[in-house]
């Protein structure tokens, strides 16, 4: 049996556009492995598995120029029937109008209290670097025999250039 | 309150999960290994004195302006005006620099040699989240019974962003040293706080270097703790 490390780097993408203007503190959002994590030529955690986050809090643009942002973290992923943890914060600050807002202070005063800065958003698919959170454990896949020579008399068609690595059973 | 509690388990879970690792480096170090005559002597010579260190969950911020110069009046406005901004950063903090990764960081470092004391067993106990516990009480916060037993505790992580002086993580520690035999010690209390030039990010590429300079500052401020103690 090995062990996949605490630590491990899982490229996710997030599954569906997160704002500071809609999202609210503890909502969840789904996230979508983009890359196979392999060790030993071992699929552990192939691509595509859905993961889950959480919206850690949301500040939405103000007035006076002022940005809205957001702060996410992952929690986890669910490969096989089991639920591993997985690691990584991240945060957005929108663009804030501090300039415009001077300006429009100094020439017309309180009204550049109605200039807002722009929201915190992450955009769908934008791919974020997660990591496993505890290490997985796993039976790595019977190694694929080796094809026999190929006989040029033969009409089958040839193997593929790249086996694609063997998936894994994880352990619970 | 139930996104509060899954959220309070999945933290723990990590905590249980980083502090496993940490006791099963432990015991690896102290088992009894096949019976040769140089890993007898290994096992003898394993350190007799205990370092207990505990971890904090805490996590604050605060984010004062130019307002906070006018007065009560401005310091109130200002407290208003980064409202959200400091619970947003004290909860990005409090799960950054979590258990796990004060855990990570303290593990890279001779604790007993920074903290001048003997040679000892570091093991990593679980947070404890009462602040009258973890900063008051004099006696041992383990079941330990060792004669030769210290604890480190973690007790403050805090961020501080100010109009002036830029941005800071600031850790606050304590050491108790029950090498008296005494069932009570003195609370030997300390802080650390450098700067930051990262953390919080801005964006999400931002993100992994954040969290990496708030290890190493984490490190920093404890090795400026450390360097504040007498050695007895």
């Amino acid at each position: 049996m090995l062990e996949l490390p605490v630590g491990t780097a899982v490229p996710v993408a997030i599954a569906s556009e997160l704002s500071s203007k809609t999202s609210k503190t503890g909502d969840r959002f789904d996230v979508i492995v983009v890359e196979d994590v392999s060790m030993a030529g071992t699929v552990v955690i192939p691509k595509g598995t859905v993961g889950h986050g959480e919206i850690l809090y949301t500040g939405d643009k103000g007035g006076f120029g002022k940005a809205g942002f957001i702060y996410i973290t992952l929690r986890d992923l669910v490969v096989g029937s089991r639920t591993i943890m997985l690691d990584g914060r991240f945060r957005q600050e929108g663009k804030n109008r501090n300039g415009s807002t001077a300006a429009t202070y100094f020439t017309v005063g309180v009204l550049a209290g109605f200039i807002k800065g722009d929201s915190g958003t992450i955009p769908k698919d934008l791919v974020l670097k997660g990591k496993t959170g505890e290490p997985i454990s796993f039976i790595p896949a019977p190694a694929v025999p080796s094809a026999p020579p190929h006989d040029p008399n033969t009409t089958e068609s040839p193997p593929p250039a790249s086996m694609p690595a063997t998936a894994a059973t994880p352990v619970s | 309150m139930l996104k509060m509690k899954s959220s309070y388990a999945a933290a723990m879970a990590a905590i249980s999960c980083a502090l496993s690792g940490a006791a099963l480096a432990q015991e690896a170090s102290t088992s009894p290994a096949p019976a040769t005559t140089e890993a007898a002597a290994a096992v003898a010579a394993a350190p007799a004195c205990e370092l207990h260190v505990f971890p904090t969950i805490e996590g604050q911020a605060q984010t004062t302006g130019w307002l906070s110069g006018f007065g009560i009046i401005g310091a109130v406005a200002d407290a208003s005006a980064n409202k959200n901004r400091n619970v947003g950063d004290a909860a990005y903090l409090k799960e950054a620099l979590g258990p796990a990764m004060q855990v990570d960081a303290l593990k890279a470092l001779d604790l007993a040699a920074a903290l001048k004391l003997p040679a000892s067993q570091v093991i990593f106990e679980t947070p404890i989240a009462d602040r009258n516990v973890t900063t008051k009480a004099g006696n041992r916060l383990s079941a330990s019974t060792a004669p030769c037993y210290a604890e480190l505790i973690v007790t403050q992580n805090l961020y501080t962003k100010r109009a002036i002086y830029g941005r800071a993580l600031n850790n606050r520690f304590i050491v108790k040293d029950f090498r008296t035999g005494k069932s009570k010690t003195d609370l030997q209390k300390g802080r650390g706080g450098n700067g930051l030039s990262l953390f919080p990010p801005k964006t999400t590429e931002e993100a992994e270097g954040a969290e990496k300079e708030l290890r190493d500052v984490f490190t920093k401020n404890f090795l400026e703790f450390a360097g504040t103690l007498k050695a007895k």
